[in-house]
């Protein structure tokens, strides 16, 4: 059924001005494949307009990720109104030949998914095209198990691990 | 560069790069210097910037090389690390510090454990793993001890879905990648049991059973399935060998009592067998005494080849029990359950078995004291083997108070659509469960014993779950009175009574369990002026030790059965301590 990728992107937690980012792979039963992750760092922080820092990050990481994963996806995730989402809008530098679904956001299909929890919410995911036969399967699996919008979860959770808890989770 | 993603190929600045020259420089992130000045390769517009700022045309930016786990390799520690049930963080350590990433093996490690589905995702009904039935709460519970305790001994009361729970935990350590494979070993009649569970909970499982000819065990052995399923009987027989040259990531004893002896050698395999975790299903741990509970203390704490620990103190005993047990009752987590009603029913003896009764009885003693001096226990036990055979049946003129008995009452129940089990600890066509089949033959019984093989006694089940026309089953306690759902029936007879109540209770529990729409009513019969009425007495006794030790209230040994008691029961005295 062939595997989906969630792009994720944490903003800055400290004042080292570091982005972090992850695209997290897993199968249509939620088992994790793959995990790929990476950091940046706007240097110069006062020459960047404060509207383009997070875009800027964005896209770098999403090139270094995207470079760095093994596993082909049949489909890309992000949150709707994301940074992540703006790096892979099909306007810009990245052409994705997969479908590039955005969880969330005012616009799509509402569908039923889980929260982190198990506990029923109703979401909508945004596709640029109808998608593929065979990309629809894998995504009514996603839905039907609950995986739309946990997944982000977990790779903020694998984040975490990878470059510790913000200070103020700490708190 | 993979082929689902591509970047375009993008001069950034000012234009002055040649679209060769950019095409080179723009596949990675990073900063390159052209022309005396830095550029980017990730700008993300296709038009030059000329009014960006500084920062952004010259990409100040410190972009560190990605890496990437991959999640699919299983645990090559033979302990993976615990995640706490509640959060779902990693137990016993904590995430990197603020800053560098901690080193390589370990933080994959850390990654593959974090990353897993969150157990509550994993037990939701509408989750991940798609349960065919929700997992009620307090099974919800019994798994995530089981997911959190490398060692525990599941003593639920039978018919709360022990191995359900087992089930459970078992697909979501596979599922999470924490464990390859598990050994089940199991009474031989519930082993099709397992697999149909295993397929109905687990369906994504391959599972093996290891039975039939050593040459054929030798291959299932080997065979590489998520779980192996196999009889006690036979993996006494096969170890030394095949299951011990594996570490298993799981070693689950089902009816783990099976091992309360710990001089047999079905418990000596057991605690033979390499064992990362281990767990114990029992609703009886406790049979006879309190003994029993440190055979299997030994399989859940002891290692291959360690010496069992002497005999412990009983104050040792329920310490131990409050850390290694999870032991639930019916009445405190299935409040809706219907009631099991118990009805003691006594019964006189007709003329004829009345006269076969106390013939028997009376040559029985003057036997038992021509032995004199060289009188043993076990002359005492036949004995009363004998005289509860004759309150079944007289033999001679057949004559079956008690059968006579279940036959008025079927006629009514059966009318009212219920179907029944009747439990006999004999077997054969005077007295046991050949004789009951006879004796009920119009309510188209089936008969269960071990006397049947492991498929016979499969087909049987299905008979009586399948056909609505067999009103009765009729089982022999040993093979029938554990590990079977049968909630097709809702009344139980007890033709004989046994020594052990805990016995009788699994059997009870066969019916008396989850999914059982109706009340269930379990009539035990005592013959009056009979063995049965003092071993009555006997039973209660050791009814309240079973729920002292078992349910940590308070504990007298004296309580237990003693030698003198049992030559008590025909009036005999011997002072010698028992065993």
């Amino acid at each position: 059924m062939g595997a989906a990728a969630f792009f994720h992107v944490e903003p800055p937690q400290d004042a080292r001005n570091a982005w972090t980012g992850a695209l997290f792979v897993i199968n249509a039963r939620g088992e994790p494949l793959e995990f790929a992750y990476n950091r940046v760092e706007l240097l110069s922080g006062l020459l960047w307009r404060p509207g383009d820092r997070d875009p800027a990050a964005a896209r770098r990481l999403a090139a270094s990720l995207f470079e760095e994963v093994t596993l082909e996806p049949r489909m890309l995730f992000c949150l709707a109104g994301s940074a992540a989402a703006e790096a892979v809008n099909g306007e810009g530098q990245f052409q994705i030949s997969i479908p590039v679904g955005r969880v969330g956001g005012a616009e799509g299909e509402r569908v039923q998914t889980l929260d982190r929890e198990g506990h029923p919410v109703e979401t909508s995911v945004a596709w640029p095209a109808p998608l593929p036969e065979g990309a629809d399967k894998l995504f009514q699996r996603l839905a039907q198990r609950g995986l739309l919008l946990e997944p982000f979860h977990r790779a903020e959770r694998g984040l975490r691990e990878v470059y510790g808890a913000a200070p103020d989770e700490e708190a | 560069m993979a082929g689902w993603w591509r970047l375009r190929p993008i001069a950034a600045g000012d234009g002055s790069l040649a679209r060769p020259e950019a095409e080179a420089a723009v596949p990675v992130a990073r900063l390159i210097r052209f022309a005396s000045q830095f550029r980017t390769g990730v700008v993300g517009h296709a038009a030059p910037l000329p009014t960006q700022p500084a920062a952004h045309r010259l990409g100040f930016a410190r972009l560190w090389p990605a890496h990437t786990v991959d999640l699919r390799a299983p645990w090559k520690s033979p302990q993976p690390p615990l995640i706490d049930p509640e959060t779902g963080e990693i137990l016993g350590g904590s995430g990197s510090a603020p800053g560098e990433p901690p080193a390589g093996d370990e933080l994959a490690a850390r990654l593959r454990a974090v990353l897993q589905i969150p157990l509550s995702l994993l037990m939701c009904n509408a989750g991940p793993l798609a349960w065919p039935a929700p997992l009620l709460p307090f099974q919800q519970d019994g798994a995530l001890e089981l997911l959190s305790r490398p060692r525990l001994l599941l003593a639920d009361d039978m018919g709360l879905g022990k191995t359900v729970q087992a089930i459970a935990a078992l697909r979501i350590m596979i599922h999470r990648g924490e464990m390859v494979r598990a050994l089940v070993a199991a009474p031989a009649g519930l082993l099709d049991q397992w697999r149909r569970e295993i397929t109905r909970w687990a369906p994504e499982l391959r599972v093996m059973t290891v039975r039939g000819a050593p040459d054929e065990r030798a291959w299932q052995w080997r065979y590489a399935a998520h779980v192996t399923l196999v009889s006690y009987e036979t993996l006494r027989n096969d170890v030394p060998g095949p299951p011990e040259r594996r570490l298993w990531d799981l070693v689950i004893l089902d009816e783990a009592s099976r091992i309360r002896n710990r001089e047999t050698g079905i418990a000596q395999a057991c605690k033979r067998i390499p064992r990362v975790r281990r767990w114990a299903l029992t609703g009886t741990p406790l049979e006879n005494s309190v003994d029993d509970l440190v055979s299997i203390f030994d399989f859940l704490t002891g290692q291959p080849g360690e010496p069992d620990r002497p005999w412990q103190a009983v104050a040792g005993v329920r310490a131990r029990l409050r850390e290694l047990q999870l032991r639930r009752r019916k009445e405190d987590v299935l409040p809706d359950l219907p009631p099991k009603r118990v009805i003691d029913v006594p019964l006189e003896l007709g003329p004829l078995q009345r006269a076969a009764y106390d013939r028997a009885e009376t040559e029985g003693l003057i036997q038992l004291r021509a032995h004199g001096p060289d009188i043993s226990i076990t002359h005492v036990l036949e004995l009363i083997t004998r005289l509860k055979q004759v309150c079944n049946a007289d033999p001679v003129s057949g004559e079956s108070a008690k059968l006579d008995n279940i036959r008025e009452r079927m006629a009514t129940l059966v009318e009212e659509g219920h179907r029944a089990l009747v439990f006999s600890q004999f077997v054969d066509a005077s007295y046991g469960v050949e004789r009951a089949a006879r004796a009920l033959a119009s309510y188209d019984p089936l008969s269960y014993s071990g006397a049947q093989t492991a498929p016979e006694r499969t087909d049987t089940l299905r008979r009586f779950e399948e056909g609505k026309r067999h009103k009765a089953l009729i089982l022999s306690l040993r093979a029938g009175g554990v590990g079977l759902n049968l909630q097709s029936a809702s009344y139980v007879f007890h033709l004989d009574r046994w020594w052990n109540p805990a016995l009788e209770d699994q059997a009870e529990s066969r019916a008396h369990r989850l999914a059982q729409p109706y009340p269930v009513t379990v009539y035990r019969y005592i013959c009056e002026g009979t063995i049965e009425e003092r071993i009555e007495r006997i039973l209660q006794e050791k009814r309240a030790l079973f729920h002292d030790v078992v349910d940590d209230v308070t504990l007298d040994l004296q309580h237990a059965l003693t030698e003198s008691e049992i030559y008590g029961l025909f009036g005999l005295h011997r002072g010698r301590p028992l065993g």
